[in-house]
């Protein structure tokens, strides 16, 4: 079967190893880095879990009226942002502070492992084959499914963190919309689209002499 | 001689060894491959050039016809 390998390609393979190695280098640093972070993740909450008396709900925007104490008589503000704290914290309080970071630390693990396999296709010769078609498709509908995901974690994160600090807050939660990461999964399935249509125009060119 | 799955027989072999060539010789002739040529002849190939075609043509001194053809 090598054998039937079209000269232009095996020339062009013969050049691709050290820029190959390279990516393969970055994209298992990067798996590295997500499954460290992840394990990061969950011994840093447990500990604060074990350690801390309170939690802090960092960041949540007030929305006009806003009345504090202790303000200079005629300042006036149009928002304000706080931090929170929660008594008595559980550990599902500290698993909450990271659940909108969490579906994001899956997707650059998966995504990162289907490059990396795609990588590996081209080290091997032949990049343009069916698979990874389906590891294109595959990334891009992640990233365009890790959207709403985002921002569901986001609003669970924000409501029921807040149901559980100070209710003054109100529904304050922020809504992460996250659009870049679906578009730049409707680029990947674009691109996934470019990639069938070029596995096809090759097999219709395989065996021609 | 088989037909190949679209029924195509190619006959290459025999006029080849009708005029005494070789496999390296013909393909350096008509500017392809050896591996190529063999591909060809041993009718694993699934599209000819008509540029291929034409040249097998001139160095064999024959037509189309003579080189491949169809059974149902």
């Amino acid at each position: 079967m090598s054998e039937e390998t079209p000269r232009s390609l095996e020339v062009a393979t013969e050049k691709l190893p050290r820029s190959t190695s390279i990516f393969e280098v970055i994209l298992g640093l990067t798996i590295a880095v997500g499954i460290f972070g992840a394990i990061w993740l969950v011994g840093s909450t447990v500990w604060m879990a074990v350690a801390q008396d309170s939690l802090a709900v960092i960041g949540q925007s007030l929305q006009p009226p806003i009345e504090l104490s202790r303000v200079p008589s005629g300042v006036v503000f149009d928002s304000a942002e706080v931090t929170a704290q929660i008594a008595n914290p559980n550990i599902v309080h500290f698993l909450m502070l990271f659940l909108s970071t969490v579906p994001m630390w899956i997707v650059m693990i998966f995504v990162a492992s289907q490059l990396l396999k795609m990588v590996r296709s081209v080290r091997n010769g032949d990049p343009f084959t069916d698979d990874n078609v389906r590891r294109l498709r595959r990334i891009g509908w992640t990233l365009v499914l890790a959207t709403p995901a985002v921002m569901l974690a986001t609003v669970l994160d924000n409501v029921l963190l807040q149901a559980s600090a100070a209710k003054s807050l109100g529904d304050t939660y922020a809504l992460d919309t996250g659009l870049g990461y679906a578009m730049a999964g409707v680029a990947v399935l674009v691109l996934a689209h470019v990639w069938a249509v070029g596995v096809r125009a090759r097999k219709d060119t395989e065996g021609l002499v | 001689m088989s037909a190949n799955e679209d029924g195509i027989v190619v006959a290459l072999d025999l006029l080849m060894a009708e005029r005494g060539l070789t496999v390296a010789e013909l393909a350096h002739r008509i500017g392809i491959t050896p591996v190529n040529l063999s591909v060809f002849k041993n009718n694993r190939a699934k599209a000819v050039r008509f540029s291929t075609l034409a040249a097998l043509c001139r160095e064999l001194d024959c037509q189309p016809g003579d080189l491949i053809r169809y059974e149902a």
